[in-house]
């Protein structure tokens, strides 16, 4: 399909969809005669992306093209957020997510698709210079849209939420716009659940800090600065459960033998 | 009765004092109370102007508000001696403003209306309007109320009703806006300053309201105000748990098999879907009454429910029409378990002329808060009206389609309420979906099949129809096709045959509604589009458009229709037609994607109008015609004949159940995905019927 040919329809982007809350809360979307178009305009970008038909002068305009195109970003708000923090991906599982901040400070992630992961491979100056990323990116996007269109990124986020509201369900898609959007879990808890524990919380006290790592220093190598691992062996014996004491009563004998207050 | 404490009076900020104080000075001790009361009732200034004036409008009122009381008691007698007397005691103290109620008389409308009333000769129906409220205010202590005094003074400076020649005649009350208050003033006073003996045996008796019309309130109501959850199928505390129905359906046989009426008026109501209390009052087949909305047939074991009037003004086919759709009828036919036809049989052959089911199973109880099962140990209780609550939702879990299980439960509010305008339910489906829901509760099998005709819409077009429709319509088109030599007359013969051949198609596939003009435009119909945004109709509680899949027939189809406007385009061209003409700045606006009908046809005058449905219907033949809606109701039926989830196929339709909405924020499914399975259908029942895209003057 000619894009050139269905944008010159269009001299602004208009919004596909228009959105009404009921009483409840929740929100009904409604297409607009556009959304067919730019839903089908959506996947054309998908795939000339994909087959790397579209010329983009710097890797980082092309990352934040996937980003768009792959990875439901598809709000102005999102796609900074999410440039800010390219430099901290971090691997959860098989998946390599992108953390950012949301709107209203929650906290945002997404499991990057393949396309991104390689974009994101490709050597780039960390971290963005978000502006310059977003400059690029728009005049990348030029060569597909009409030139009449005031923004070609805000044509593409037009065209993205057309698509994703019939390739998303409610919630996820209500989501990726920001109408009602959702929180991730916070790594914390995902750490909870991989460990299958709870988290340790340390005084931010330095001198704690320090006293506890010669502590722990002379138990595990007794050949160190401090060669006496007589602390942690008496913290292990004061820390024996007994079975034969109620839970609250032995971990308050347990601080009580710390010389720590219950 | 509560008649106003003497020191409530004064709790009023705007006491009279100048006025006031001479007048109680001129009156008897006795009737200072009274004057008192009636300056407190009527929110009277702080001068109080011409009280002697509203003193004896308020005589008047209440003298006229007396006589609309049948038998007054002494209460009442009373309070109208008081005021009289006081009344009668008072002279005018000082010479008074003209209007000394200027730029006050919102803020007092009730001294202003008794005002009036001295002044004025006004209809009786204020009168009495004015007299019932002071005469309720002085016997419960509560002021006269504002909002209701300034509609009776706007309709007193209203002309007419001050017009002299009127106010003889009787006139009627509910023309007035402060009617509605009046009629309830007037039925509490009643019930305050009336004798009771006399009261009662002016009573009229309420008339008994038939089984038809309870019934259909009953099925009615809960179709209209079902919660959100339970439209859903959702078993919440409204109903009870899957293992609590399960328990309570074992041991409610178990009590019905020892002769247990109320079990077994359970087991009827849940089987028929409305409350014990009126399942006590259903006829017997033979005794039914000619309108009649639900029987059952004690013999043959079967509960016949005519949705006719629960669903009115459905479509029905024309006589030359019968035979292009199926034939189905308006009587849902469902069995009850076989045991229970057992237990009932042999009540009736104790009681051969009972007429109702209460007749057969005197001792049954039919109250909803009795427990189904003796186990209420879990949090919910589990109440008989919560057993009958769930048998839709759980029917619709055990798997049964929502169609057939709300046509088994008579639960119309599990589907939208125009689905049984359109669809049918076969016999077959209601006796599977009825074997599983009693084999699932325990209750055994169901009574033997009775072979019928489905139920539902009487215009539902066959295959065959529609097929030979189609057949018809290529036919016309490849006839018409202009050769080598050809005019501008062959050309727009041709071009309106295809345009409507289009059309048509069109409307099949997307299942859109009868409009004057239709309204499919060159932006948001292309073929390489995956749907299109259809809005024919403004429905639901927010109205718009919503997307419809477009399937690989009909995108074919708009390739070709789009090839035929490049190839009239250049043959108008070659005749020597001007590009600038309206004709052929309508094609280029067509090819250019533009917000234009897309389906246009050309007059004789050479001009585009857009198509409409009454176009392509008359150009259907007599004896193949169909409604231009038929497509409605057609892929209601062959959907879900080809197994299609009830809730794809109202996604596809744009029929929306409140609470399970297919377009919102809290829809669990992609749309692309029921996309899918609407699309791969269609195509294989439309390849079924043969029915494929024909190509114009052009085919690229």
């Amino acid at each position: 399909m000619d894009i050139q040919i269905i944008s010159n329809a269009y001299l602004k982007p208009e919004p596909p969809l228009r959105v009404r809350r009921d009483l409840v809360g929740r929100a009904h979307f409604r297409t607009l005669n556009v959304a067919s178009a730019n839903a089908t305009r959506f996947e054309t970008f998908q795939t000339k992306l994909s087959n790397g038909s579209l010329i983009f002068n710097t890797p980082s305009s092309r990352f934040a093209a996937c980003l768009i195109a792959f990875d439901g970003i598809s709000t102005m708000h999102d796609l900074t957020g999410s440039l800010q923090n390219a430099e901290h991906l971090y691997l959860w599982h098989e998946n390599i997510c992108l953390e950012f901040e949301g709107v209203d400070r929650r906290i945002n992630r997404r499991f990057l698709s393949s396309f991104t992961k390689r974009a994101w491979c490709t050597p780039f100056h960390l971290p963005l210079n978000v502006s310059d990323t977003l400059e690029k990116l728009e005049d990348a996007l030029k060569n597909l849209y009409s030139s009449e269109a005031p923004s070609a990124i805000d044509q593409l986020f037009a065209d993205a939420h057309a698509y994703l509201s019939t390739h998303l369900p409610g919630p996820l898609f209500a989501h990726c716009t920001n109408t009602i959007p959702l929180a991730a879990i916070p790594r914390s808890a995902l750490a909870r659940q991989e460990s299958q524990q709870s988290l340790a919380t340390f005084n931010d006290d330095q001198q704690n800090h320090v006293g506890f790592a010669l502590a722990l220093d002379g138990y595990f190598s007794p050949a160190g600065r401090d060669q006496n691992s007589i602390l942690v062996d008496q913290v292990v014996v004061i820390c024996h459960c007994k079975n034969s004491v109620a839970d609250d009563l032995d971990k308050s004998r347990m601080l009580k033998e710390c010389h720590l207050p219950p | 009765m509560a008649i106003i404490s003497p020191v409530a009076l004064f709790s009023h900020n705007d006491a009279p004092k100048s006025a006031l104080t001479k007048l109680m000075s001129s009156i008897d001790p006795q009737y200072q109370l009274t004057l008192k009361k009636l300056i407190h009732v009527l929110h009277a200034p702080i001068d109080s102007p011409r009280v002697t004036d509203v003193l004896k409008g308020a005589t008047l009122c209440i003298d006229a508000f007396g006589k609309t009381l049948a038998a007054p008691n002494a209460d009442f007698k009373k309070i109208w001696l008081d005021i009289q007397s006081v009344s009668n005691l008072l002279v005018d103290v000082s010479d008074e403003l003209e209007q000394p109620l200027q730029r006050r008389l919102t803020k007092y409308a009730p001294w202003a209306v008794c005002m009036t009333v001295a002044q004025k000769q006004i209809p009786k129906v204020f009168l009495e309007a004015a007299g019932v409220e002071i005469a309720l205010s002085f016997a419960t202590g509560k002021p006269f109320p504002n909002a209701y005094a300034n509609n009776l003074r706007r309709e007193l400076s209203n002309e007419a009703a001050l017009d002299t020649s009127n106010s003889q005649e009787t006139t009627s009350s509910n023309q007035y806006t402060f009617s509605k208050h009046f009629e309830k003033a007037l039925r509490n006073a009643q019930l305050i300053f009336e004798d009771a003996s006399a009261r009662s045996s002016l009573l009229v008796p309420p008339t008994q309201e038939s089984f038809e019309s309870r019934a259909r309130h009953y099925l009615l109501r809960n179709q209209t105000y079902a919660q959100p959850n339970h439209r859903r199928a959702v078993l919440d505390h409204h109903c009870q748990s899957k293992s609590q129905i399960i328990q309570s359906a074992f041991e409610l046989r178990s009590k019905a098999e020892n002769n247990d009426d109320t079990a077994i008026i359970t087991i009827l109501a849940l089987c028929i879907g409305i409350s014990p209390a009126l399942v006590m009052q259903m006829p017997l087949a033979l005794h039914a009454a000619d309108d009649w909305l639900l029987v059952i047939d004690v013999e043959a074991g079967l509960i016949k429910t005519n949705i006719d009037s629960l669903f009115p003004q459905s479509a029905t086919p024309t006589t030359d029409s019968l035979s292009l759709h199926h034939s189905a009828n308006k009587i849902v036919i469902k069995p009850i378990p076989a045991f229970v036809q057992c237990l009932l049989t042999k009540r009736l052959s104790k009681t051969p002329s009972a007429q109702s089911i209460g007749q057969l199973l005197p001792a049954a109880i039919t109250s909803g808060k009795i427990f189904t099962s003796d186990q209420s140990e879990q949090g919910i209780s589990p109440s008989t009206r919560r057993f009958l609550n769930s048998a839709a939702p759980f029917a619709i879990q055990l798997g049964t389609n929502r169609l057939v299980a709300a046509t088994i439960t008579n639960d119309f509010s599990v589907i939208p309420g125009s689905k049984p305008y359109y669809s049918l339910v076969a016999r077959e489906e209601i006796w599977a979906g009825c074997s599983s829901l009693f084999d699932s509760l325990g209750w055994g099998a169901p009574m033997p099949i009775e072979p019928g005709l489905p139920v539902g819409s009487l215009v539902v077009a066959t295959q065959h129809s529609v097929k030979s429709l189609f057949e018809w319509m290529c036919k016309e088109v490849s006839n018409s096709m202009p050769g080598r030599r050809y005019s501008f007359l062959s050309l727009v013969e041709h071009h309106n045959m295809f345009a409507k051949y289009c059309a048509s198609l069109t409307i099949l596939s997307l299942g859109s509604r009868q409009a004057k003009q239709l309204r499919f435009n060159a932006t948001g119909l292309h073929e390489e589009f995956a749907f299109t945004s259809v809005f024919d109709k403004r429905t639901g509680q927010f109205p718009g458009a919503l997307p419809v899949p477009i399937n690989a027939v009909l995108s074919e189809q708009l390739r070709f229709w789009r090839a035929h406007c490049s190839a009239l385009d250049s043959r108008l061209e070659k005749i020597g037609l001007d590009e600038n003409t309206q004709l052929r700045s309508h094609i280029r606006q067509i090819l250019n994607c533009s917000n234009v009908h897309l389906f246009f046809g050309i007059s004789t005058n050479g001009k585009p109008f857009p198509l409409g449905s009454s176009d392509l219907t008359e150009w259907w033949p007599d004896r193949l015609r169909l409604n231009a809606n038929f497509s409605r109701s057609f892929w209601q039926h062959e959907l879900h004949l080809y197994g299609l989830k009830s809730s794809i196929i109202d996604l596809f339709v744009r029929h929306q159940l409140i609470g399970a909405e297919s377009h919102t924020s809290t829809t669990h499914f992609a749309l692309t995905n029921y996309f899918n399975q609407i699309v791969q259908a269609q195509e294989k029942i439309l390849s079924d019927m043969n029915i494929t895209s024909l190509s114009g003057l052009a085919k690229k």
